[in-house]
Order: C-alpha cells, then sequence, then structure tokens
C-alpha cells in the first residue's frame, strides 16, 4: 500500500470557490505522481 | 493505467466525492480513472457468497481489471463508514481468492473536522495492511 500522510481538512485547503489552493495542488500532484510510481515498481516485482 | 476510486461518501454533496473531481486533473495523463458506487452492494454474507449477485460480480470485475485503487474515505465517529468496509469485505472473500492481495492501493480523505479523516484512514489502513494491499 503507498501510505502518505494526506489528511484534508477541506475547509482549510480549498478556496471559497471550492477549488484547491495551489499548495494543495502541488502535495495531491506529487501524491499521484508517487502512487503511479508505486504501481510500476509493483508491476516489476 | 487504470485506476479504480471507492468512494466512501454517498450523499450527493459529499466532499469526498468533491475531492475525486479536484484530484482527476491533477493526475499523471495516462491515469484513466473508473469508480463504482459501493451503495449498490448488498451488506456481505458468507450465504450468498457462493451465488453472488450481478452487482457483487461487476464490482469485483472493476476491481481486478485495476491498475491501481484509490480509496477515498470520509471520518464518521473516528472510523470509516460501514458501506467502505462492506466494499472491502466483498473483495476480500471467498476465502483465499480475494482480490486485493498486493493490489497497489491509495487512501484520500477529506472532512471539515481539525484532523481531516486521520482516524477513517488509520482504520482503513491497518485492514488494508492485513489484506496485503
Amino acid at each position: 500500500m503507498y501510505q502518505p500522510e494526506v489528511y484534508l481538512n477541506f475547509a482549510t485547503y480549498v478556496d471559497s470557490k471550492g477549488e484547491f489552493l495551489e499548495p494543495t495542488k502541488k502535495l495531491y500532484e506529487k501524491f499521484l505522481t508517487s502512487f503511479k510510481e508505486h504501481i510500476l515498481r509493483n508491476k516489476t516485482v | 493505467m487504470r485506476i479504480l476510486v471507492i468512494i466512501g461518501g454517498l450523499s450527493k454533496n459529499s466532499i469526498n466525492k468533491k475531492l475525486f473531481e479536484l484530484i482527476k486533473p491533477l493526475a499523471p495523463k495516462d491515469f484513466e480513472f473508473d469508480s463504482y458506487d459501493i451503495s449498490l452492494l448488498p451488506f456481505y454474507s458468507q450465504d450468498i457468497e457462493t451465488d453472488l449477485p450481478n452487482v457483487v460480480m461487476e464490482f469485483k470485475k472493476k476491481v481486478s481489471a485495476s491498475d491501481g485503487v484509490i480509496f477515498i474515505t470520509p471520518e464518521y465517529n473516528r472510523s470509516m463508514p460501514g458501506v467502505l468496509k462492506n466494499a472491502v469485505d466483498w473483495c476480500s472473500r471467498p476465502y483465499g481468492a480475494g482480490l486485493w492481495n498486493k493490489k497497489p492501493s491509495a487512501v484520500l480523505g477529506a472532512s471539515p473536522g481539525p484532523i481531516g479523516t486521520f482516524a477513517a484512514q488509520t482504520d482503513l489502513k491497518k485492514i488494508l495492511s492485513f489484506l496485503v494491499l
């Protein structure tokens, strides 16, 4: 399992329009990219 | 890559459904997202394990066909929703033929509270670790 520490307090990470704040976007981009790497590592084992 | 997203929040305005919509455009270009409405699944029972309802077979096919699974969980009373645990249980059975073994997975969650699903994710990860995800 891919286990990063991402606990989202929605009110803190999302702006008044319901969109991610910029640091949050980066956090999730990194999360998803790392998850892809995790899947690829798993395929090659 | 086929990524199945399983969301534990069922309500129309679920912030966890919103979280899924927000992460979609941030994903690597080769991610192809799929999801399944787990509220369609009956409660798990060993009695119907040998004659699976169609909805369960459909869900299992999606899990089986995926390269990875992302669980998105709300937090109810310091844990995950029962409907999410039910979905996990279905694909862990029958004994010895579960679908979770070594399936790449990740856990996310959103809540309006200060701990942002920490307790729900901790409980879910404990179960997923047992199932060797």
